[in-house]
């Protein structure tokens, strides 16, 4: 009863927020039709600061809707194709050694961009121990063969290669096993996803599971997105650079800076190797955080994983790369 | 109108405009204004995705299932991008983010060290060059760049300075999330100042695509180019280097 009260005010809310919206809306289009200057619309759509703003947004959405729809389809295929029993003999059930296995199976599903949080969501789902889940969750989107090439591309350099790949392994595995519940049903968000009807094919199956995942992912990506394009359009990345003074502020503020950019992990290391002045460490750092913990993602872990997990998640994680960092400067110097 | 108020209409709807949207960005190019021609692929196989999620969620309109706010919310925030992208028609990024990122006139990477192997044209004495060839020249072979003519494109970025202006182009890696402004400060000389076309301050405007000719100089370690000539050019299709 109490529940259903909640869920009422709630929708209640979101009424009176849309209807706010439309009446704003209305209301700007009346003024400037009135005053006669809805020509002047199209100044404001030429907007040097709107345009920016809708190429980021719309170039991170296109990168990561595409890899949604494939994450959502593996989600999907793993979900209908594959049973519970057969998937928890694949994988070991024992957390040190499937938090290790986790932080490579982007090889054997090299998503990135979103993709892999329906993936590892249905692999969670599907048995595989939270720990090797969650490691698959940060590590992918870095320890695979596409992002450690560009990597190299971008900097020349393998032991740029190797600091990057070591340092997400590290970070992927213990906080995989520093924050895994026994119990899945502690982290996965139950959206309603079970298919009633059992007339349909197997393939039909696997579309409608993807067709959930992407609904329910794509729109809080959209949020995700909008957020991190209004960051990338009205805060200058100087302001990040000039505060890097010392060890630990260059390691901050790279992580910072990584988490509001919200760039693609086959991407970064180009943006990175850019910072000419910045010690290398803080170029790992920036190129470990992005990837495990943008804006964006952090959006849409919200929309897979329950918001006490994505919390303890975020928390964790934010101070394993920083405490990484530190230790690192201390080995490799900056 | 009972098809408004089943939430399977507004699940087939969203997929709908995306499958257009993404088709729309395909058959036109403009997908280059946001992502790298590396995407193509990616975008295919997301296109295709959407066709199969399209006609099976279709076959499923007849399951009726209330609407309720939460599934016309979910509708309000798709549609926000879509409607974005059809108001604002973006082109390509404006000079307002180069500054915002920060104008790079100093940049060395193996990749763009790459860009040297790519196949260097002539126009008359000028050699037709991009922004990304010259920065990497200035660094690894300043020689084959210092005092020799240059033929460049780019965006015009005018500061405050009244005889110089800086031209910029974006190299992108994947995204334009991602796209780093690349840019060459250019400077005319004061005797040719009175002729008309090199009252650059009043005819140019900020995103004005340009062609320069001119000698270019290595200065304090910056390429600089001392501009002869300066011609409105239209924006080309691929707004970015690669």
């Amino acid at each position: 009863m109490g529940n259903r009260f909640k869920k009422n005010s709630k929708e209640e809310r979101i009424k009176k927020f849309l209807i706010s919206i439309g009446v704003l809306f209305s209301f700007i289009i009346f003024n400037l039709w009135y005053s006669g200057k809805l020509s002047e619309l199209n100044k404001i759509v030429q907007n040097p600061k709107l345009q920016a703003f809708t190429i980021v947004l719309l170039a991170i959405l296109i990168e990561g809707f595409s890899f949604i729809l494939i994450g959502s389809l593996i989600s999907g295929t793993i979900e209908v194709l594959i049973p519970e029993e057969k998937f928890k003999k694949l994988f070991s059930q024992n957390r040190f050694v499937s938090a290790i296995t986790g932080s490579f199976l982007g090889f054997l599903f090299p998503v990135c961009s979103c993709g892999e949080i329906p993936v590892s969501r249905r692999l969670i789902k599907k048995g595989i121990p939270t720990s090797g889940g969650i490691s698959y969750l940060l590590a992918t989107a870095i320890i695979n063969p596409i992002t450690l090439f560009s990597t190299y591309l971008a900097f020349s350099s393998g032991k740029i290669v190797f600091g990057r790949f070591l340092i997400a392994f590290i970070c992927s595995v213990f906080v995989g096993i520093l924050i895994s519940p026994e119990n899945k049903e502690e982290i996965l968000k139950e959206y309603e996803e079970e298919i009633h009807d059992e007339n349909l094919k197997k393939i039909e199956k696997i579309f409608i599971h993807s067709t959930n995942d992407f609904l329910i992912m794509g729109k809080y990506l959209i949020i995700g997105a909008t957020i991190a394009s209004l960051f990338s359009t009205f805060i200058s990345r100087d302001v990040f650079i000039s505060i890097a003074k010392n060890r630990i502020f260059s390691i901050l503020s790279m992580q910072i800076l990584s988490i509001i950019l919200s760039l693609c992990s086959y991407a970064d290391a180009f943006v990175a190797s850019s910072f000419t002045y910045l010690p290398p460490i803080s170029k790992i750092i920036f190129m470990i955080s992005g990837p495990m913990m943008s804006i964006s993602l952090i959006i849409v872990y919200f929309s897979a994983f329950k918001a006490k997990f994505v919390k303890k998640l975020l928390i964790s994680l934010f101070f394993t790369i920083l405490i990484l960092g530190i230790i690192g400067s201390f080995v490799i110097g900056g | 109108m009972k098809v408004l108020k089943n939430a399977q209409f507004y699940r087939i709807l969203v997929c709908l405009f995306y499958l257009l949207f993404f088709i729309s960005i395909l058959l036109t190019g403009n997908f280059k204004i946001f992502v790298k021609k590396f995407y193509f692929p990616y975008i295919i196989i997301g296109v295709l995705i959407l066709l199969f999620i399209l006609v099976i969620e279709s076959k499923r309109i007849k399951k009726f299932k209330e609407t309720n706010v939460y599934d016309l919310f979910s509708f309000l925030i798709f549609l926000f991008p879509i409607l974005i992208f059809l108001i604002v028609k973006p082109t390509s990024l404006p000079t307002y983010a180069a500054l915002k990122r920060g104008i790079k006139t100093e940049f060395l990477s193996e990749d763009i060290l790459k860009s040297l192997y790519e196949k260097i044209e002539t126009e008359g004495k000028y050699k037709k060059l991009t922004i990304k060839q010259i920065l990497a020249l200035s660094k690894s072979k300043p020689e084959e760049i210092n005092e020799k003519e240059v033929a460049v494109e780019g965006m015009v970025y005018k500061g405050e300075e009244k005889e110089k202006f800086t031209l910029i182009r974006f190299l992108i890696t994947c995204c334009a999330a991602d796209a780093t402004p690349l840019g060459i400060e250019v400077e005319y000389k004061e005797e040719k100042k009175e002729e008309e076309e090199f009252v650059i301050k009043e005819k140019l405007k900020n995103e004005d695509w340009i062609k320069v000719k001119g000698k270019a100089k290595i200065e304090d370690g910056k390429v600089k180019i001392y501009a002869e000539e300066v011609e409105k050019i239209q924006p080309p299709t691929d707004p970015y280097l690669y």
